[in-house]
């Protein structure tokens, strides 16, 4: 048993890229290596607050659907937008999380679609610029590199 | 022979008696290296004797599954066209289609010798003197008649008034084909570029299509020996290519030197002397804007090739996740509305 997955998975990437790779004979190899153990650096964060972090988005976007519910008028609303406020993950596996990130990530655009226009009403730029603001957050929390 | 990925061992044999039968001469591999090449080909590098001289060659061999004939044809083909001018190439030698040789599609080309693409090492003077011919290279290309060098046989003349469009619809297509998770900026970014189409190209010019620093071929102290990687390239408008050699994913390391190399401000002043263009300002934040979000399709599409296991080189999961997250703080400096327009 691994009791602490990250921890061991970021031994396993120092080892690669400290022992393993300086050993390797050819350039290729050096590269596939260096390449194989950075990857699994950036999945030690990913294992470690992954879930936590989709929640947090989607936490976000169902803000930002209440909000602009509010705001606009149901025409302007993408198709489904009214089930998202009480839907859940089914579990919370990564891939469970994912599929409920994934659906709300794709009302987001077509949400987006509808406010980020040439000529926004005052409500438009309201929730145009709520979800400019959740992307910069959404990336910032998402960043792998420095 | 194997159609899979093939060990530098099993080159030499077949690769030997292709060039012999090719130069009707006696070829003896003596050495064959696989080196890192881009994630698209098989790279090998093979040192060999012909008749008795020793003689160097790249190789570059066709994944298994590859669906990039087009592509390797264009590759060759664009070596071929842009061999002999002012804009340096390695030599291509051959082209082979029949699997019989090396289990795939190859091509072969003269090995560039004791030659680097990292800058890194490079002190100030040697930045210097390698961004000055860079981006002067790029702008001779730039002012080169891509009819009068035969790219109209390799791909596609579009209209003058036709550049911008076709490639944004070609790259917003490959977002939307190859995007494992919904992307909201990406979709952000294709939004904004559809709403603000730049102006006719000032003239139609060969576009390398990934003109950046590691692309290229140096000697630290004699300069760029050959440019590398043509298997993007197409007819277009010249700014493509030069905001893709500015993009900021290519100056991570030291951010006010575009491409690690010179302040971008100098870069585009060289590029306008050498190809006797002007980049408008305006008109460059569209194409600005455009070639990150080549770039986000890219990182994309590398990472649906991996997931989907057409391709198990790391570099692909590595591009597809941390190019990606790269790509996406760009187009958000560029595109956030409190954030202002690129500059």
């Amino acid at each position: 048993m691994i009791p602490r997955p990250p921890e061991a998975l970021q031994m396993l990437s120092q080892r690669i890229l400290s022992h393993l790779v300086p050993d390797l004979q050819s350039s290729y190899g050096q590269s596939e290596g260096g390449y194989v153990g950075m990857l699994l650096l950036s999945l030690v964060k990913e294992l470690e607050s992954g879930i936590e972090r989709r929640l947090a988005d989607i936490r976000d976007m169902k803000v930002i659907f209440e909000q602009a519910s509010s705001a606009l008028p149901p025409s302007m609303l993408p198709d489904g937008l009214d089930t998202v406020d009480s839907a859940e993950p089914a579990s919370l596996s990564m891939s469970d999380v994912n599929a409920l990130h994934d659906q709300l990530a794709s009302l987001l655009i077509a949400l987006h679609d509808a406010v980020d226009v040439v000529s926004p009403n005052e409500a438009q730029q309201k929730v145009n610029a709520t979800i400019w603001r959740y992307l910069g957050e959404h990336a910032r929390r998402h960043r792998v590199s420095p | 022979m194997n159609a899979g990925s093939l060990a530098p061992e099993a080159v030499a044999d077949p690769i030997s008696r292709f060039l012999a039968e090719q130069w009707g001469a006696e070829v003896a591999v003596t050495r064959v290296e696989k080196i890192f090449g881009g994630a698209s080909r098989e790279t090998f590098r093979v040192k060999l004797t012909v008749n008795g001289a020793p003689r160097g060659v790249i190789v570059r061999r066709d994944p298994p599954s590859s669906l990039i004939d087009t592509e390797r044809q264009l590759e060759y083909g664009a070596y071929k066209a842009v061999y002999g001018t002012s804009v340096p190439v390695p030599e291509p030698l051959f082209l082979e289609d029949d699997p019989e040789w090396l289990g795939q599609p190859f091509s072969v080309m003269a090995e560039i010798e004791n030659a680097v693409t990292a800058v890194a090492g490079l002190d100030a003077a040697d930045r210097r003197d390698i961004g000055e011919q860079k981006w002067r290279i790029l702008g001779e290309l730039a002012a080169m008649d891509p009819i009068a060098l035969g790219f109209d046989e390799l791909v596609d003349v579009p209209p003058l008034d036709g550049c911008a469009a076709r490639e944004l619809n070609y790259w917003a297509g490959v977002v939307e084909q190859d995007e494992l998770h919904p992307q909201p900026i990406a979709r952000a970014a294709i939004r904004w570029l559809r709403r603000n189409m730049p102006p006719p190209a000032q003239k139609l010019s060969v576009v390398h299509g990934d003109y950046r620093t590691g692309n290229f071929l140096l000697t630290p102290g004699e300069g760029i020996k050959a440019i590398l990687d043509w298997e993007m390239a197409h007819i277009g408008d010249p700014l493509e290519d030069l905001a893709w050699s500015l993009d900021p994913l290519w100056s991570q390391a030291t951010p006010e030197l575009a491409g690690e190399l010179l302040p971008r401000e100098e870069a585009i002043r060289i590029w306008e002397r050498a190809s006797g263009l002007r980049c408008d300002p305006g008109v460059f934040r569209w194409w600005r804007v455009f070639v990150s979000l080549k770039g986000l399709a890219i990182w994309i599409s590398s990472s649906e090739e991996f997931h989907t296991g057409a391709s198990k080189e790391a570099i692909l999961a590595l591009a597809g996740w941390i190019m990606t997250d790269r790509q996406n703080h760009i187009l958000l400096d560029y595109l956030m509305p409190a954030a202002g327009a690129a500059s």
